[in-house]
């Protein structure tokens, strides 16, 4: 039986800590056919997959990020639009190029397992 | 779409299975998916993934299935906005022209409207079916089906 103190307090802490700031969770879900796993979405982004996961419980903006929001909102544009075309277009192109790799190798392994990529935890 | 509208959590619970549904509106945000460890106390578990999730996005509204474990396990939660339903008003909120509504028929509807849920379910390759043969798998649905009954009445209110 849980202690009613416990979730009283449980219950005041929750109101007191601030919201996710990314929404990856949910774009990672829905992307694509079959959504994406951290893990996929790491090979993809080519950055750690512990940095996914830190990235998506992130509670507070890092200031070095708000400071470009801010100037990409008050320049009335988004914050791709910030940076020069040619940094975007090779990260567009890079991350096109893993992906293709990617579905090489899904295809060379694939198994009669159906994809399911909405994570099932035991809690 | 208003980006500052509230989330909506909706919570359904089967055979150890928990569903949770994050909706904006009727825009479903997340779904997340648990199964209960053996041993495991369903309101104590329920109560914990629920903290978690409305903290996650910030919001207090929340959506049970009338007198099932998820109603009794936040029963005593403060501070919550919390709406019960029976899965069956749910069913005919969402299909109102339609009496005796399946879960497979619900799910069917669901998977119309909102193609993206069909990643939550196994689609037979043949049949073009929904297997059904596991109870767990569609408590996410389920969830869904709560949270877009609720926001609905919400609308038509």
């Amino acid at each position: 039986m849980e202690n009613m103190n416990t979730t009283q307090e449980e219950d005041a802490e929750l109101f007191g800590r601030p919201p996710l700031v990314y929404q990856i969770r949910s774009l990672r879900q829905w992307h694509g056919d079959d959504g994406l796993s951290q893990r996929q979405l790491s090979e993809l982004a080519n950055i750690n997959e512990r940095k996914v996961r830190e990235l998506e419980s992130c509670r507070v903006l890092p200031a070095s990020i708000r400071e470009v929001l801010a100037i990409a909102i008050a320049l009335d544009t988004t914050v791709e639009e910030l940076v020069i075309p040619d940094i975007i277009a090779d990260l567009h192109a890079e991350i096109a190029t893993r992906r293709l790799e990617g579905r090489k190798e899904e295809k060379e392994s694939a198994t009669a397992a159906p994809p399911n990529n909405l994570p099932c935890q035991e809690v | 779409m208003n980006a500052r509208r509230r989330c909506t959590i909706a919570v359904a619970y089967r055979s150890r299975g928990v569903g949770v549904a994050v909706l904006r509106g009727k825009h479903v945000v997340e779904v997340r998916r648990h199964r209960l460890a053996p041993g495991r106390d369903p309101q104590a578990a329920i109560r914990k993934l629920l903290r978690k999730t409305l903290a996650d996005y910030g919001t207090s509204h929340l959506v049970v299935e009338r007198d099932g474990e998820a109603d009794l396990a936040t029963a005593n939660m403060r501070g919550l906005a919390i709406r019960s339903l029976s899965l069956s008003e749910a069913k005919r909120t969402l299909l109102p022209r339609r009496d005796h509504i399946t879960h497979v028929e619900l799910a069917k509807h669901l998977l119309r409207e909102h193609p993206k849920l069909r990643r939550l379910v196994t689609v037979l390759r043949l049949s073009g079916e929904i297997a059904i043969n596991e109870a767990r798998r569609l408590v996410p649905l389920h969830a869904v089906a709560l949270g877009l009954a609720a926001e609905s009445d919400q609308t038509r209110k």
